[in-house]
């Protein structure tokens, strides 16, 4: 209950601000920064999985925003809006880097992930998690990110991606069979570390 | 009976699908219970964060864009506004050791930052005081550097040139809201002083 008001406050916070903007008081584009930016860094970080990336695409994400506010609609909430303009950057900077080697053609290909051995070696469960993301091709990476962390439906990320509800769900299905094979062995591991 | 599909289990964990079959069926649950704790793991990646200012940077640099293609500011007045920014991330504690210069640095940053800072805002006030108004637009960017500016003062510790910002910003607001060319705006101006400080200022950095 007091999650909901809480959250349905920070919205007509949001939507205030948005409005305020519009009408021509830019500055109160601010808040929406200072809100906003801390997660949306995040998400662009799990996606990029570099810091430098993130930050640009940050930067870029709210300059996009801030120039489209008009064509904002009340329809998802604003934290959705921009999350859904982050993993769009996101996923062209890491087109344009050519970075990721794998892509939905090679979806078998994964067989020639580090096996446990080598992954025994980094240690860190970061290291895990992160060589086991690289597995995933651009999409698969970006659908996982807003599905699992940022909380969207498969529905609304098909919208925002610009891809069919079908394919949506398949690369969501994709990447974590891909996640299972690489994480599979792990799994137990981390729950020592996270409890 | 029909047991789930792993998409079907994953769907589930995302709510997207009814769960009914896994409260049923053991087996699915297991599945199912498998399937989650390879999920719940998945938060255990540990992300960078960013500090409480990130957002004040990233809005500056907005502004930076912005006034640039809105072709309101120049280049070096831009620069100037950038220079704070970095200034202010700079005065973030870094989880990384930082190297033993930065203390210089820092303050060099924000002497040339202010520096422009200063002439720029001299300019417009002269402008002003000459009736030969500048632009509300102007005045409006000026105002929210020179905010920026007094805090990164502030937080360095340089009491000096705090004092001064805090002047211009009471005029900055007054000429914000005045009517422009108003004879008493003029007269407030210059009774403040701040063009005297800023003159005196850049005679003393020997830039006029
Ligand atoms: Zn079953």
């Amino acid at each position: 209950m007091a999650v909901t008001s809480l959250n349905r406050g920070m919205e007509e916070t949001d939507l205030a601000a948005i409005g305020r903007v519009i009408t021509g008081d830019r500055d109160a584009f601010a808040l929406l920064v200072e809100r906003h930016s801390r997660s949306v860094f995040r998400l662009a970080f799990r996606i990029t999985g570099s810091e430098a990336d993130a930050d640009e695409v940050v930067q870029e994400t709210f300059l996009r925003a801030f120039r489209q506010i008009h064509r904002y609609e009340s329809r998802a909430s604003f934290a959705t809006w921009i999350s859904t303009i982050a993993a769009n950057l996101a996923l062209d900077t890491l087109r344009k880097r050519k970075r990721w080697v794998a892509t939905d053609e090679h979806i078998d290909k994964t067989d020639a992930a580090p096996g446990p051995a080598r992954l025994a070696e980094s240690r860190r469960i970061g290291d895990v998690i992160e060589t086991a993301m690289n597995q995933l091709s651009l999409q698969e990476r970006t659908a996982f990110a807003l599905r699992h962390y940022e909380g969207l439906s498969i529905e609304a990320i098909a919208r925002e991606l610009g891809l069919s509800e079908n394919a949506t769900k398949q690369s969501v299905f994709r990447a974590v069979a891909k996640l299972r094979r690489v994480l599979g062995p792990w799994v137990g591991v981390f729950l020592l570390c996270i409890i | 009976m029909h047991h789930l599909t792993d998409e079907d289990l994953v769907l589930i964990y995302y709510g997207e699908s009814p769960r009914a079959h896994v409260e049923e069926c053991a087996e699915c649950r297991a599945r199912f219970q498998q399937l989650q704790r390879l999920l719940n793991s998945m938060d255990a990646a540990p992300v960078p964060d960013r500090d409480a200012s990130y957002g004040a940077r990233i809005w500056a640099n907005v502004r930076v864009v912005e006034a640039k293609r809105a072709g309101r500011i120049g280049w070096a007045w831009a620069g100037a506004i950038a220079a704070a920014a970095l200034f202010a991330a700079m005065l973030q504690p870094k989880p990384s050791t930082e190297p033993v210069a930065m203390e210089d640095v820092r303050s060099r940053v924000l002497e040339a930052a202010l520096d422009s800072h200063f002439e720029s805002t001299r300019i417009a006030l002269t402008e002003i005081v000459n009736d030969d108004a500048a632009s509300i637009d102007t005045v409006d960017d000026l105002l929210a550097d020179n905010r920026l500016f007094r805090q990164s003062a502030h937080a360095a510790g340089e009491v000096e040139s705090e004092q001064l910002l805090e002047d211009l910003e009471e005029v900055l607001v007054e000429v914000a809201h005045a009517p422009t060319g108003s004879p008493e705006l003029r007269q407030r101006i210059e009774k403040k002083g701040v063009l005297f400080a800023l003159r005196v200022r850049a005679a003393k950095e020997g830039s006029l």
